[in-house]
């Protein structure tokens, strides 16, 4: 290990203030952070510092992720494998799927860590370790079938237009990944169309949502075909790479709640608005007398359908883009929960919510913590007064 | 009568905790003054060197406000007037020879006295200074009448003294210095206790209000117990604040009229072979406190907790205020992988270090700060470490953006620099938030 920091230290002249490859700076600090913990020491008090920083904060939600990456790739295999799927080994799939997921990964993080980069010199600011949880991500949220081309693409605008543009990590409005998932969204309809965005077709057809959504009747379950409850909670359907498996989410949650990463509130949140307005949609459909099965599907079903669980897990719980404060979050969260289950069952046009539930969250997120520090001015004014 | 538990902040379980002994230090050769240990202050000297001195004599004053002199606490000549950039005085060093008083020692009787000759005499014979103000811990102005005064007796800062313990014997001036403290305010002397301790040294005393909290640190700090007991709501809304010991020696000298020279002090930290509690002569420098101790150039001396306060050098005094001397490793040692190991000897709030499942024993900190600088990113971690209904992101941000409205709107005027060490402390994004707040106060104490 000593070669390796003799060599760092040697090459350190370079990219400092006065050296050839000064502007290159952060590309350096970059490596050389990754490998090895800055010696910077407080010339301030407090003297003593937590030995958590940005870099173990963000690894850690890359660490949750790896789960549903890992079932993620089997089930790519296994989808594609179809009926023939029982008769092909556990390794057979899983490499089949690997295929498919590793080019995926190889473009996101090229065209995602050049233009960070590009950014990072041209902004002098250093390379920020949020990138790894939204290279992470971006992947996991898109449809095994997505031409690599049009990911590219979207990883860019993800990067550059949901964050760099705002200033880098901390700053950004919206949540990247989504953002990048927003862009094909929006940019590619004929693609991508509404009804088909979930889908993986030439794979194995229509997602447990798009079932659902294309039928009619007020019995949900019935229209789910082959698919059942379980099938759904352990992940064995089509849908995008990360996530079709609740039960990973889960796990990944447990993991991020256990090590503090991740926020409880908004989790829980999340699975209070879902409930709620699945339980007022059910009964409203009842009401009607309504022939829109998206109405009548029961709550534990929404957590296992499309991206509610994994957008619960690692999207919503963005800190920057999420609300800021404690109660903040409440509100945050149950908003998006109402938001998904309201765009699934009223929304005509496609079945899956959680993007555009979280996107929405998001843009109202500051709105929240303003009530909520407004709310802290007006109760502190209330002591003084004492 | 107020009795709170806080929930919010962090006991740091660090090496080097002081042994309950109380080390009596026999009078140094010399001892130095120095003027940036009192915030705010413009240094005047009125003697020069080669002067004699006596204790009690007026070493120096406050060019912003004459009244308030600076008073040695020894008897000797003036062996130095260090000037430093632009004729700052660093620091006035003062030999000690006798025990010569400047005045004749005389009983004060606080019973028929008035508010006006009370500050009088504090302002004369230099106790004044050790009275201090919030907002902007500044030396209180004899001027104003505060709106209660506040005196704090749980510590809760790493290495901190355990008052009444230091205090049993030598606690006679407790009940004068509370009466005298009653005159001086319209409001009450609020005294804080930690909850289900029993105290001797309050003893016959009853001219307080006594308040207990419990929690873990920063529940002991005064700006806590201001913000829950008598928050300030702006710059015109004075509240003072001052030590049990400088209470005591105030009490002391109005009961037999002797100038303090003494104070207690707590060594600790893990370069010290030794750690435990001293009885010093005030502005004892540090090399002869820790005189029988290993240091190595690869320690930090800190004036005051590791957490707020000042690092400084072996030929410098302990700061006027500070009640405790730390002394850390200063290493720039790279750890390699650090943010993916799993961390077994590494402390951390954060749980994800697998020391947090393990390891109860005493860490050994140095000064790293253990991460790259990073933007704000919120991830709770300052919230949970400020015991007061303050957000602290919000307040920072403003102070980044020289927002003086939303300063004040956020409440900076609760704020103090102390009570923000533990929210740097455990920020991931290495964010120096405690010395933003200084920062910000010292720009609206100017702007606002």
């Amino acid at each position: 290990m000593k070669i390796l920091r003799n060599m760092l230290d040697k090459v350190a002249p370079t990219f400092h203030e006065g050296g050839k490859l000064e502007k290159l700076y952060p590309l350096y600090d970059a490596i050389d952070t990754i490998l090895y913990v800055p010696s910077e020491t407080a010339s301030h008090g407090p003297y003593i510092r937590d030995h958590v920083d940005v870099k173990r904060s963000m690894v850690f939600v890359v660490l949750a992720l790896i789960p549903c990456l890992l079932f993620g790739i089997y089930n790519v295999g296994y989808q594609a494998a179809g009926a023939f799927a029982s008769e092909k080994s556990f390794i057979n799939l899983f490499f089949s799927g690997a295929f498919v997921v590793a080019p995926m990964y190889a473009v996101v993080f090229t065209v995602g860590g050049l233009s960070e980069a590009l950014f990072a010199i041209l902004r002098k600011h250093e390379i920020n370790e949020g990138f790894l949880v939204t290279g992470m991500l971006i992947p996991l949220t898109m449809p095994p079938t997505i031409p690599l081309w049009m990911l590219a693409i979207a990883t860019f605008f993800g990067i550059v237009i949901g964050k760099e543009i705002f200033g880098g990590t901390g700053y950004n409005i919206f949540n990247p990944a989504l953002t990048a998932r927003a862009f094909i969204f929006f940019a590619y309809p004929t693609t991508m169309s509404g009804d088909k965005v979930w889908a993986i077709d030439g794979l194995s057809g229509a997602t447990p949502l798009l079932k659902v959504a294309s039928g009619s009747g007020d019995n949900p379950v019935s229209l789910l075909g082959h698919y059942t409850w379980s099938d759904m909670f352990f992940g064995f359907i089509p849908g995008s790479v990360g996530e079709t498996s609740t039960l990973f989410c889960l796990l990944g949650a447990l993991f991020l709640i256990l090590t503090g990463i991740g926020s409880w509130r908004t989790m829980c949140a999340i699975m209070i608005g879902m409930l709620s307005m699945t339980l007022i949609m059910n009964q409203f459909g009842q009401l009607i007398g309504s022939q829109n099965p998206m109405l009548f599907i029961p709550p534990h079903y929404h957590l296992v359908m499309g991206g509610f669980a994994f957008g619960m897990v690692y999207m919503a719980t963005d800190p920057v883009s999420s609300a800021h404060t404690k109660s903040g979050m409440w509100y945050y969260g149950v908003l998006i929960g109402f938001m998904c289950v309201l765009i699934r069952a009223i929304n005509p046009a496609y079945p899956e919510g959680m993007m555009l539930a979280i996107l929405f969250a998001n843009a109202f997120a500051p709105l929240f913590d303003y009530y909520v520090l407004e709310a802290n001015v007006k109760r502190r004014k209330m002591r003084y007064g004492k | 009568m107020a009795t709170i538990h806080l929930n919010k902040g962090h006991n740091l379980n660090l090496a080097g905790s002081p042994l309950k002994i109380i080390n009596s230090l026999s009078c140094p050769k010399k001892i130095k003054m120095v003027p940036d240990n009192f915030c705010g202050i413009k240094p005047k000297m009125e003697v020069s060197i080669d002067d004699q001195v006596k204790i009690g004599t007026k070493i120096f004053f406050d060019k912003n406000n004459p009244k308030v002199h600076f008073c040695s606490p020894v008897a000797g000549k003036i062996l130095d007037v260090k000037l430093g950039d632009r004729r700052k005085i660093e620091f006035i060093e003062i030999s000690c020879e006798n025990n010569d008083c400047d005045y004749v020692p005389s009983r004060i009787s606080s019973d028929n006295i008035s508010r006006e000759d009370i500050i009088q005499k504090l302002l004369n014979y230099g106790l004044w200074p050790s009275i201090r103000q919030r907002p902007f811990s500044r030396i209180a102005n004899p001027e104003d009448t505060p709106k209660s005064i506040f005196i704090t007796v749980m510590p809760t800062a790493p290495f901190s003294l355990d008052l009444e313990y230091v205090l049993k014997e030598d606690s006679s001036g407790i009940k004068t210095g509370l009466s005298i403290l009653n005159k001086l305010t319209a409001g009450d002397v609020n005294v804080v206790m930690e909850r289900n301790k029993s105290y001797t040294i309050f003893e016959d005393c009853d001219d307080f209000v006594s308040h207990e909290f419990s929690g873990p640190h920063p529940s002991g700090n005064t700006g806590v117990h201001i913000h829950h007991i008598d928050p300030i709501s702006g710059r015109n809304d004075i509240v003072w604040y001052l030590s049990l010991q400088d209470l005591n020696d105030i009490g002391k000298f109005f009961n037999n009229g002797i100038y303090p020279t003494e104070k207690y002090i707590s060594a600790g930290g893990s370069c010290l072979s030794e750690p435990t509690f001293y009885k010093i002569k005030k502005g004892m420098i540090i090399s002869d406190i820790l005189n029988n101790q290993m240091l190595d150039d690869e320690s930090m001396i800190i004036s005051g907790d590791v957490l707020s306060g000042d690092s400084t050098t072996e030929s410098m005094p302990v700061n006027f205020y500070h009640e405790v001397l730390s002394v850390i490793p200063h290493i720039k040692k790279r750890d390699f992988l650090g943010w993916i190991l799993p961390g077994l000897k590494k402390y951390s709030l954060s749980r994800t270090f697998l020391s947090s499942l393990f390891s109860k024993s005493p860490t050994h900190f140095d000064t790293r700060i253990n991460g790259s600088r990073r933007t704000i990113i919120p991830f709770g971690r300052w919230e949970a470490m400020l015991p007061m209904d303050l957000m602290p992101d919000i307040i920072v941000k403003s102070i980044i953006a020289k927002d003086i409205e939303d300063m004040e709107k956020y409440g900076i005027y609760e704020c103090d620099y102390e009570d923000f060490a533990l929210c740097a402390y455990a920020c991931q994004s290495k964010v120096e938030v405690s010395k933003i707040i200084k920062e910000g106060l010292s720009l609206i104490e100017k702007e606002g």
